[in-house]
Order: structure tokens, then sequence, then C-alpha cells
């Protein structure tokens, strides 16, 4: 994943198409279902919005459409009109229950 | 003296230490969260704490809930909290109530109390904490874990972010696990609890930042922490708001009824029946305002519910309602009434 970045990095400056890449951290539950703490993803648009990035999401694992959870943007809360622009970090929260 | 090294520091002083045994702190939840909290507001001079607890000392519990022994196993965690701390500060006040927070004895407890320690283990309490602490304008440290990683903030802190800002809706929340369930490293809520018992002496002293509209995240694996922050949203602070005040002035009639009552209560109007055994179960109970929803559809059902609406509930014998008033009045809801020993009970009365 990290070297397929890497390579993007480089063909993005000299690319005419537009592209994004962004970090997704996953917390509690979602890091055992995703089984990731991160991970890259490479979209060929200049922006995406939180909901549809959410859509991308719950496509792709299983199961997260089951939980609830808030999504932050560069550290902080977003609501699912948030513009995610290249290099953000987006960070996928489920609350915890244990105490 | 106890207190001479944390006096000597000039951001506390004779007048903190003042404030700090001035102070009236609630912790809702014994367990390991609530054990270090205990311990640090106990040994800080924290001067009144109540402790609120119905659980009883489990052996699995002792690898991370340092205040307990063996030989408590099978005791009220409130109680014997009460004492391990007493033991350790005698010159502090301690209440235990050995009882689980709920609708019905929240107003009760929180009574005269200026902080909320949240230590529980479940989200509906959560949501009943933030409002309780909304409605009364008094900040709730709130503290969580999940196996190796933390969240720490604090909710209604001079009249900032609330839980439900962060966390807005309850939908699913069956999904998220507790210890019992997913397990946890027995260090962590230490390291939590002790994050909390931090916020709660700096908001006592009014010294440092606090973490309000900032959600801290610990991962202990690879010591990682994190500050996310997050705003106030004037609805969800609101929402709790209301139903924390609705609770808290409610004369609460949330009660068992006799079958008088029950049919009685039924001829209201704006009241919702539910029926929660299972749909063929009979005799079948006839009323235009009656739902049929089994005890397993009712998480589901009370999502669309307000949680103002008055809502009578029966089964066969009245064990299965009373269940489902248990959990309706944990997810917050007000007037919620039961046919206490459930449609046999009616026989006589319905034709």
């Amino acid at each position: 994943m990290g070297q397929s970045i890497t390579k993007y990095k480089y063909t993005r400056r000299i690319s005419k198409f537009n592209q994004m890449t962004i970090t997704l951290k996953y917390f509690g539950l979602l890091a055992d279902i995703t089984q990731l703490k991160e991970e890259q993803f490479t979209f060929d648009e200049d922006t995406i919005s939180v909901s549809a990035l959410k859509s991308k999401i719950e496509n792709n694992y299983n199961n997260i459409q089951n939980i609830t959870y808030t999504i932050s943007v560069n550290q902080v809360i977003s609501s699912l009109q948030t513009t995610i622009k290249d290099q953000d970090i987006v960070a996928f929260l489920p609350p915890f229950a244990g105490g | 003296m106890r207190y001479s090294r944390q006096i000597i520091l000039p951001e506390i002083g004779e007048m903190g230490q003042q404030k700090l045994q001035d102070a009236r702190v609630l912790v809702i939840g014994a367990g390991g969260l609530g054990c270090p909290v205990l311990q640090n507001l106990a040994a800080a001079g924290v001067g009144t704490i109540g402790i609120v607890d119905g659980d009883v000392v489990d052996e699995t519990n002792l690898h991370r809930q340092l205040l307990y022994t063996l030989k408590d196993c099978g005791k009220s965690k409130a109680g014997i909290a009460k004492r391990a701390i007493l033991e350790l500060n005698p010159e502090i006040n301690v209440t235990a109530f050995s009882e689980f927070f709920n609708g019905d004895n929240a107003a009760k407890i929180v009574q005269g109390y200026q902080i909320i320690v949240d230590c529980t283990d479940a989200i509906p309490v959560r949501y009943l904490i933030n409002d309780v602490s909304a409605a009364k304008r008094i900040p709730m440290v709130y503290a969580s874990i999940h196996k190796f990683e933390g969240q720490v903030s604090v909710f209604n802190y001079k009249n900032g972010p609330s839980y439900r800002c962060l966390f807005p809706e309850q939908e699913g929340l069956n999904a998220v696990p507790s210890c019992a369930e997913s397990g946890v490293l027995g260090v962590l809520p230490n390291t939590l609890g002790t994050f909390q018992a931090t916020e709660v002496l700096k908001i006592i002293l009014g010294i440092g930042e606090i973490l309000s509209g900032k959600l801290l995240i610990y991962g202990a694996l690879h010591f990682q922490t994190q500050i996310i922050s997050f705003v106030k949203n004037p609805k969800a602070v609101e929402k709790g708001f209301i139903n924390g005040t609705l609770l808290l002035n409610s004369k609460r009639t949330n009660e068992d009824l006799t079958p008088e009552a029950f049919l009685e209560k039924c001829k209201q109007s704006g009241i919702v029946i539910i029926d929660v055994r299972e749909l063929e179960e009979t005799p079948e109970f006839k009323r235009n305002n009656v739902v049929r929803i089994p005890l397993s559809g009712l998480e589901d059902y009370g999502k669309k519910l307000d949680k103002n609406q008055e809502i009578v509930l029966f089964c066969q014998t009245g064990k299965r309602s009373q269940i489902a008033l248990n959990y309706l009045i944990k997810s917050g809801f007000v007037g919620v009434f039961n046919l206490a020993k459930g449609i046999e009970s009616l026989k006589n009365q319905i034709q």
C-alpha cells in the first residue's frame, strides 16, 4: 500500500488527471471489523464528501453500517457534507462502551 | 501533613486545597474506571464523594479494579469502595449508593453534587448521565475503553458541548461491546480513570485547560494519543437538557399497574400500549392504540418513539414487560407503565 502511494505521489505531479489520496484511521470496534488501524485510499477526484466516503467504506466492509460512529477530518468532527481533500486524515470513531 | 506536596504547588496552595475539601463529586460506576477515579479523588482530599454501583465484586474484576481484594467477592462494590477509600483518607465524606443509576433514582442521587464522573460500561446510561448533567448544568467527566484503547472528554462544562454533540444517535449501539464481552487490558482503565481524575481536579481547582469540546483518544498498544475537537450542536444539547429536565422534575410514575389501573390507563389519550409477547400468543388484547412488538423488536421500535411518549407495557405474566420497562427507562423514557401480573391477571376484566 505504502509503495503504491509513493508511486502515486510521483505520478500525480506529472499527471493531468485529478486524484486524491487520504488516510483513514479506524478505532474501537471499527478497527476490529476492518482488521486495520489505518489505510490509504486514492480516488480519481479532487474532493469527496464525508457521506460519499462513508458509503464507499461501508461497501468495502460488511457490518460497518450496523455500527454507530462519528467521522473526523483532520482531527475535527465533521458533518456528512464536509469536503475531504487530498492528504486529509479521516478518522472513524465509534463510541466505546467499556468501563 | 497529608496534602503538603500538592499545597506546595503555586497552582493549588491552601486555597486550592480548600476548594478540593469543599467539592462534591459523584462517581457513577465503581469498576475499572471508577476505582482509580475514587482512589485519586479521595487521596487528593475531595471532601464529598458519592459512589454509585449496583454490582457486586467478582473475581474477574480483580485484574483491573484495584480497590477490591479476593475476600470482597460477592459484596457490594459501592460499599467496599467506600470502605477502601475511607481507609485511605478518613477525612472525607463518602456516600455509597448500592444501586444502578437509572431514570428512577437519578434525581435523588445527583442531588447536591457539582461534578459527575461517568465510569459506567453501558451506552444508554451514558445518555442518561449526559442529560441529567446538562439539565443540572454540571460537568460530566467521561471516559470509556475498548480493548487497548480509551476515550476521555468533558461534557456540559460551562455550557460546552455534550455527549450528544459527539455521538448524536443511539441507533445500533447494542453493537458496542462492554469489557465483559470484548476483553480489556487491566492497566488500561486505570490509565483512563486517572485521566478522568485529573480533569476532575482541574475543574475543581480552575487550572489548566479542560477537555471540553475535545475527545482524547489513547491507544496503549502503540502509545498514541490524539485529540479530536468537536463543536456544540445546539439541538443536541437542547435535547439532552429537555430530557434531563423532564426527568428531574417529573414526579416519576414509572410503575406497576393493577388490572383496574391498567384498563383505566388504556383509556387515556395519546398513550401507546405495547404488547411485548410473541405475535402468536393469545388472548389478544384489542384496542386501537395497541401495537404488538415482541421483546426482540423493542429496541428498534423504541427508537421511533419520543422519550416523553407515555407507554404502557404488558405481556403474559408481567415478566417480559418488566424487562421491557427496565430497558425503556434505561434508554431515557420517562413515562413507562407495566401491567404487573400480565394479561393473565386481566382474565376477569376482558370479555
